[in-house]
């Protein structure tokens, strides 16, 4: 399949050759990928860029490099990716975090310096809570959350990661102030579950799906549309009566003023990189919703979680005066 | 499980190919471990995609080789050029280093390597015996727990340093605020970042260690008069006495166990738990008079809580699902991708993929000790470069090293600027530790102090009605107190004598 493919690509590449007028531009690609990961090695996104990189690689015939650029929420690693050459070489994985860092931090890169390429996964909110708590519903939370406020303590992220803006969306849909406690970064915040330093977590599906399994943590719902693929028994929030959908998202992003050709070579290569099961395989083991799209799905994609995410950061007041919309 | 554990481990022992994977992941972690800037996560990162495609008892074996071996192997770099190879090697140049000047290099990297060997044995014995033991202490542990341990830390390190302790404090508290620059760790609002890009992503530890102690020492060497830059330490004899090994059995036995105590505690890591070895050493130990000029027992004790840290941080991760720091998260992340997911219920479940660990573990350890044993004799080799070759290749390392863990070029202006920074302290003769501890300990203390008082609504008794948080803050005290009320006393005693 994938010979195939690198094959398709070569007699495209070929083909193009003869047609354009650059001979540059047709040999397109002919050194080396970047993908520029904000998030350190290890973790969610660099796995999940690990694995695209080596399935894309077979696509295209040429290596693909992983950067991970950190630092400051994810701002560095966009700056980084904003400030590449326009040219189909240095691609980067954004996910909820360029929404955020966006809106939130005047030296982070604005939206529309970057240019969606493709869509790659779904990482849908959900709600959980700890055994100790007895909780065992959906109604039962809202209920216990109405009495005390103050009893049942939500574990999430800083402002801007994910799980805070889970916890506000969820805030949001029951009409009812929640207690956010910060951690850094989702395995700490899965640790504090355990030792039940706090009662409720709005963390997506992954790293808890073994605490569930375990019986130590309950999922009470899922923000998504549909049940999530890895936990077909937990119901989701809409099921329930709460009209609540969230996700997080992995797409591919490119600094703008791409060659359009450049462009639609990439997309489909990374969208036939995601459907592979090269990738495919383990992604899915590792807890990815995979919904492959291209460039104008990824676009479409981008602005629904803008105005999804900008009200909640607007209302936590966390939307930085110069960059607030009109 | 005795019997599965014998069968995985003949079963490894036996087959050729698992034999390569093995020595081959095992050199690969020793040459990635001694690279400055690239830490033992980053070679498992790196290494990742490679594994998916092996089967998954295969896969497991090649990365902790890697990782078992990345740990030795950060030393060779720190022994040698007093650069350390990963965060955890800090404390292993501190005494290190000296012997290495000293012309016993080969020494100190057989010290080494017998330490680790001796940790990661021990990590190991305590992660089969005592996981569920140790899993419910974890379990036990919560932001005002995490609060008092990184304050324990701090004070214990006050101490390690020669010389005034007073000094020493205020160096570490200025680690503490450099540890403030960037985001905030709670909020993620800016703090002493004036509005620059170049300092929202913080100053890391990395470029601030290569550069406190690496390019601080090479300038420092160009800084000597011409002709004593050109002297050439020997390398000495490679063997250490048995009777000099024998008398260092203590500081590697408490080594280890702090190792994988802190180890276990997810979210403390590698470098805490060096920190409190090394500081608990000099405290403790007979020969810590000689500490700073290149005492054994000072490099043997975080060597071997380095590599029991190893076993020691798998607890939390087999026992509880839970990460407890960078690399073991890598290491899930690979065991996710083959569908084998670490937590609670593993040990019932699946008795095997426990087997898998422990016996990689073990061949992991003997792997490194011989590919260790096979390069001292080309790792001492090292010191004979002549030094004006070797300043320049340290320089580029420094540069290379800051540049390579963020991929940032404002890392290599922070690691120059540490550089210096450490050169004017040498020349002052200000210790340079306690700042590396106080950037280590300083964001775990703060996080952890003001999340406790979120949770408890500002009430400060959490920390000690707790008995944990309770009982570390109160050792942290007498600490304090202790030593000068004894001077005091007996002063008080001879006035009334």
């Amino acid at each position: 399949m994938s010979r195939h493919a690198t094959t398709l690509f070569a007699a495209t590449g070929m083909l193009a050759a003869l047609i354009a007028p650059s001979a540059a531009l047709a040999e397109y690609p002919e050194r080396p990928i970047h993908i520029v990961v904000a998030w350190p090695a290890g973790g969610g996104h660099d796995i999940a860029a690990r694995l695209l990189g080596a399935s894309l690689s077979e696509q295209v015939g040429v290596p693909v490099v992983i950067d991970n650029v950190t630092g400051a929420g994810g701002s560095t690693g966009v700056r980084h990716l904003e400030q590449s050459d326009a040219d189909g070489y240095t691609i980067g994985l954004i996910g909820m975090h360029a929404i955020s860092q966006s809106f939130m931090n005047p030296n982070a890169t604005r939206l529309d310096a970057l240019e969606p390429v493709a869509y790659i996964s779904d990482d849908p909110g959900a709600l959980q809570v700890t055994a100790a708590t007895g909780i065992e519903t959906l109604d039962g939370y809202i209920e216990a959350v109405r009495a005390d406020p103050g009893a049942l303590i939500n574990g999430n992220d800083p402002q801007g990661g994910n799980s805070f803006v889970f916890a506000n969306a969820l805030s949001q849909a029951i009409e009812q102030p929640i207690v956010q406690i910060p951690y850094q970064g989702h395995a700490p915040n899965v640790t504090a579950l355990i030792t039940n330093e706090i009662a409720s977590a709005t963390l997506p599906i992954p790293p808890v799906l073994e605490h569930y399994r375990g019986g130590t943590v309950r999922i009470l719902g899922v923000m998504s549309p549909e049940r999530h693929p890895m936990l077909p028994d937990v119901p989701t929030f809409r099921e329930q009566g709460v009209d609540l959908v969230a996700n997080d998202f992995v797409m591919i992003a490119a600094p703008t003023g791409l060659d359009p050709q450049i462009a639609q070579t990439l997309s489909a290569a990374i969208v036939s990189a995601v459907e592979s099961p090269t990738f495919a395989e383990p992604a899915e083991r590792n807890g990815m919703v995979l919904r492959p799209g291209d460039a104008e799905m990824a676009a479409s994609e981008l602005q629904r979680q803008v105005d999804l995410i900008y009200p909640l950061l607007e209302s936590a007041g966390l939307v930085s005066a110069e960059l607030a919309r009109q | 499980m005795t019997a599965t554990f014998l069968d995985v481990l003949s079963g490894f022992a036996t087959d050729p190919a698992m034999l390569a994977l093995l020595a081959l992941g095992a050199l690969l972690g020793l040459v990635l471990g001694a690279i400055p800037g690239i830490s033992s996560t980053m070679a498992l990162a790196v290494m990742l995609p490679v594994t998916f495609a092996m089967e998954t008892g295969a896969a497991i074996l090649f990365l902790i080789a890697i990782f078992m071996s990345s740990v030795y192997g950060g030393s060779i770099s720190a022994i040698l050029l007093k650069l350390p190879g990963t965060p955890a090697a800090i404390f292993t140049q501190v005494e290190g280093y000296p012997m290495a000047r000293a012309g016993r290099a080969g020494q100190a990297l057989s010290y080494a390597l017998i330490a680790s060997s001796i940790g990661g044995l021990i990590g190991l014995a305590l992660l089969v015996t005592l996981t569920p033991l140790l899993a419910r202490v974890a379990t036990n542990f919560r932001s005002p727990e995490f609060a008092a341990v990184a304050l324990f830390g701090l004070v214990m390190l006050s101490f390690s340093s020669n010389g005034s302790t007073i000094v020493a404090t205020v160096i570490g508290l200025i680690g503490v605020l450099i540890g403030m620059i960037g985001f905030d760790p709670l909020t993620d609002a800016q703090r002493f970042t004036m509005g620059q890009p170049a300092l929202q992503a913080g100053i890391s530890l990395v470029p601030v260690i290569i550069g406190l102690f690496g390019l601080a020492e090479v300038l420092r060497a160009l800084s000597l008069p011409g002709d004593r830059v050109l002297m050439r330490p020997s390398i000495g004899r490679i063997t250490v006495p048995l009777r000099d090994l024998a008398g260092r059995v203590s500081p590697m036995l408490r080594g280890s166990v702090i190792g994988t105590f802190i180890g276990a505690i997810p979210a403390a890591g590698s470098a805490v738990a060096v920190s409190i070895a090394y500081a608990v050493e000099k405290r403790l130990s007979p020969n810590r008079a000689g500490f700073g000029s290149g005492e054994p027992d000072g490099l043997v004790a975080p060597e071997a809580a380095n590599s029991a840290g190893v076993g020691g941080s798998l607890i939390p991760l087999m026992a509880l699902g839970v990460p407890g720091d960078t690399i073991t998260a890598v290491l899930m992340g690979a065991l996710l991708l083959h569908g084998l997911q670490p937590g609670p219920t593993l040990f019932a479940a699946n008795p095997t993929f426990v087997a898998w660990i422990y016996a990689s573990v073990l061949l992991a350890l003997v792997a490194t000790l011989v590919v260790g044993l096979a390069s001292l004799r080309f790792a001492v080799l090292i010191t004979r470069v002549p030094p004006r070759v070797m300043l320049i290749v340290v320089a580029v390392f420094c540069v290379i090293g800051a540049f390579a863990i963020r991929n940032d070029m404002n890392d290599v202006y922070v690691m120059a600027a540490f550089g210096l920074l450490g050169w004017v302290f040498h020349k002052l003769n200000l210790p340079a530790t306690p700042l590396a501890f106080g950037l280590i300990l300083g964001p775990i203390l703060e996080e952890n102090v003001r999340r406790s008082l979120m949770i408890s609504q500002g009430d400060w008794s959490v920390f000690i009605s707790r008995p944990v948080a309770g009982g570390f803050l109160l050792i942290s005290l007498l600490l304090v107190i202790g030593p000068p009320a004894i001077r005091y006393s007996r002063k008080l005693t001879a006035v009334l004598e």
